[in-house]
């Protein structure tokens, strides 16, 4: 996989949901060469429209640029600060993390009672939210508030590298590596000078770890015919994990959604999609256990109802700060969307 | 940058966790050789740094800071590229899921501890112990079992950082922090005892094996143990926690030795230098535990660094009071007791 530079950026930049500006910018600038147009929404969005042969008929892709991360909820006297989480995060996975607050990107550790300070029997439970703050060294309010202010944004500070021979680890690629997929996508039609049989609109969306997501604005704006979200999926495939309780394998190309938590996906697009990958030769996985959701949720029941699928990346430990992805399904993914983009039959059966 | 910040960064880039000794000791020795002439690593691997007193006959002062740090062994490769582990010393499982390691193999590579995100977990389950937990390495099984050897050591990984108003995080902080100030205050310090830092080994793995060796073989007329305590934090109460920021604490014990300990109280009020108190009745938590019961017996005291999240991935500590316990240290070395 070529770019590595290019995901680690997007990885390391500041953008839990609601905050997902240096994200965007970071996207524009890469996109801004290859597109026809770029915009900007009111809600933060930032659009890509690459003109087709014809403009009869549109595909949107979309990728959100958010992240889960935290809120400063409260400035203690000792100099702590209190938090709210952005999004579904285990508490697990906080303590002893490092954190980026506010637009100062202030460094700050998230602490809790030390354990040898806690009854036995109490040892192995995760810190309950009210347990939980921010340590940033300031040793008083007052030197807290000269650094940070109350609602300021959070995330976490993680080392972006690389894991084993194929895979990559850091914070944030749910969904920085769909994102990055997008921006290779637009890049290579671009590079080969392939324009497909119809308008494609890329949207990096905003807020959707919050629920209230972003992508619906700019499917209710755009109208496309049909919609392709690029995600990352949560895989539960840990050496031990009995077979029916595997969602996907990390290595055998992006996954379809049939089904999960939040939408149920058109029959016929899941099995075109499945039916290209197999076509040209391209690792593909259908999800096999029923969890999560995202914004096809959004997307599919915008305006009169829009026809959408979700391709996702298998990915270990989402929503921590060392999510882990396999370059060779990144490629896998990218060839997949391109395929699909570019194959005659697309425009016929699935827009 | 200042003596002790810069010893600290030395030592911390040398994992040490028990069983590696022979490996991290002579590593120890050569990273604190620009400073010391002389420095001696004993049967147990315990790293002693000597400067002679200015006097003869001088008596001997032992200050103890062990340099071991909490960590893993690998002790099994599993399938699909992850590791099983052995905890070494007190590990919080609070801190694991999700966390960099560092796998010390003869090339050694990063690697991850396993978690469970949301969209998967049962809200109210028990965190995993570190024997139950899963590194992964993304390699395959097969090159795992040629990289890795059971009894590798394995450490969290992550450089030291700054934090604001003079504070910095860093795993292993326990117990460099101690061992930076007491080699700094050997380094910069005038000594009228013939003063030794004992780098001692296997504190965390239980049984304060290192310091009993290395205090015997030293027989010193006064020992000083350093260690971290805890720094006041959500649900520590103040009467078993110190104030970061504030300087270094002496313990108040059954354990050490009262005068000694007021003598270093008295010596701080007189040159100005910060420290707290705290009571630690009759358990330490540290090598203090036992120095005044080794070999015929010795003098000691306990002068402990706050630091908050012991035993995490980013344990936090004060420069400031890393500073003063270098310059606690160092008058008291100069025969100010």
């Amino acid at each position: 996989m070529n770019n590595l530079e290019l995901l680690s950026r997007l990885s390391c930049a500041f953008g839990p949901s609601g905050c997902e500006s240096e994200v965007t910018k970071t996207i524009e600038k890469e996109i801004t060469p290859y597109a026809d147009s770029v915009y900007t929404d009111t809600l933060g969005n930032l659009v890509a429209v690459y003109k087709g042969k014809s403009s009869d008929k549109k595909l949107l892709l979309a990728a959100h640029t958010d992240e889960v991360g935290f809120m400063v909820s409260e400035i203690e006297d000792t100099g702590m600060l209190c938090f709210s989480k952005l999004g579904g995060i285990d508490n697990s996975v906080l303590l002893g993390k490092r954190v980026t607050v506010g637009d100062g990107r202030v460094r700050g550790v998230i602490s809790s009672t030390p354990f040898h300070l806690i009854e036995k029997d109490k040892r192995c439970d995760a810190p309950s939210d009210g347990a939980l703050y921010i340590d940033i060294g300031a040793n008083s309010r007052e030197e807290a508030e000269k650094l940070v202010s109350l609602g300021d944004f959070a995330t976490f500070e993680s080392e972006f590298f690389e894991l084993g021979a194929h895979k990559i680890k850091g914070k944030a690629l749910d969904d920085r590596a769909g994102a990055f997929v997008m921006i290779e996508l637009l890049c290579r039609l671009y590079t080969e000078g392939v324009r497909p049989d119809f308008d494609l609109v890329l949207a990096f969306t905003v807020r959707e770890e919050l629920g209230y997501s972003g992508a619906g604005v700019v499917a209710a704006r755009e109208n496309p015919n049909a919609a392709i979200v690029l995600e990352t999926t949560a895989i539960a495939d840990l050496c031990g994990t009995p077979e029916h309780k595997r969602v996907a394998e990390q290595g055998g190309g992006a996954v379809i959604s049939a089904l999960d938590r939040s939408s149920i996906y058109p029959r016929d697009a899941v099995e075109y999609a499945l039916d290209c990958a197999k076509r040209h030769g391209i690792p593909t996985q259908i999800k096999k256990f029923i969890s999560g959701g995202n914004d096809a949720a959004h997307i599919g029941k915008t305006l009169d109802g829009i026809k959408v699928l979700a391709m996702s990346l298998p990915t270990r430990y989402l929503h921590s700060p060392a999510c882990v992805v396999d370059k060779r399904d990144i490629s896998s993914m990218l060839d997949h969307v391109y395929c699909i983009i570019t194959d005659p039959k697309t425009k016929e059966v699935l827009l | 940058m200042t003596v002790e910040r810069e010893i600290l960064e030395k030592l911390l880039k040398i994992p040490t966790v028990s069983g590696h000794e022979s490996e991290y000791a002579p590593k120890i020795k050569d990273a604190l050789s620009v400073y010391f002439d002389e420095i001696s690593i004993d049967g147990v691997g315990n790293v002693a740094v000597f400067k002679k007193s200015k006097n003869t006959n001088a008596k001997k002062l032992l200050i103890d800071a062990h340099i071991d740090q909490i960590g893993f062994l690998v002790s099994k490769t599993e399938e699909d590229g992850f590791l099983r582990v052995a905890s070494i010393g007190g590990i919080d499982a609070r801190t694991l899921p999700s966390s960099d390691v560092l796998v010390c193999s003869d090339a050694p590579f990063f690697a991850v501890v396993s978690s469970t995100p949301p969209h998967l977990s049962d809200s109210d389950s028990k965190l995993a112990i570190a024997s139950e937990i899963l590194i992964d390495t993304g390699f395959s099984s097969d090159e795992l079992k040629s990289r890795v050897r059971i009894g590798d050591a394995v450490v969290f990984a992550g450089l030291p950082a700054d934090l604001a108003c003079g504070a910095i995080c860093s795993p292993a902080l326990d117990n460099k922090l101690c061992a930076a100030a007491a080699l700094a205050a050997l380094y910069e310090a005038e000594c009228e005892y013939d003063t030794y830092v004992l780098l001692s080994v296997r504190e965390e793995s239980g049984g304060f094996v290192g310091a009993r060796v290395g205090i015997a073989e030293i027989k010193p007329d006064m020992a000083i143990v350093c260690d971290v305590n805890f720094a006041r934090a959500y649900g520590a109460q103040n009467r078993e926690s110190i104030e970061r920021g504030k300087g270094p604490s002496v313990s108040i014990s059954a354990l050490t030795d009262r005068v000694l300990t007021n003598d270093i109280i008295s010596l701080a009020k007189q040159k100005e230098i910060l420290l707290q108190t705290v009571v630690e009745a009759s358990d330490l938590g540290s090598n203090a535990n036992i120095a005044a019961i080794t070999a015929e017996g010795v003098r000691t005291a306990a002068i402990s660094l706050p630091i908050t999240n012991m035993h995490s991935t980013s344990e936090c500590a004060s420069l400031s009071d890393l500073c003063d316990m270098k310059r606690l240290l160092a008058e008291i070395m100069g025969g100010k007791i």
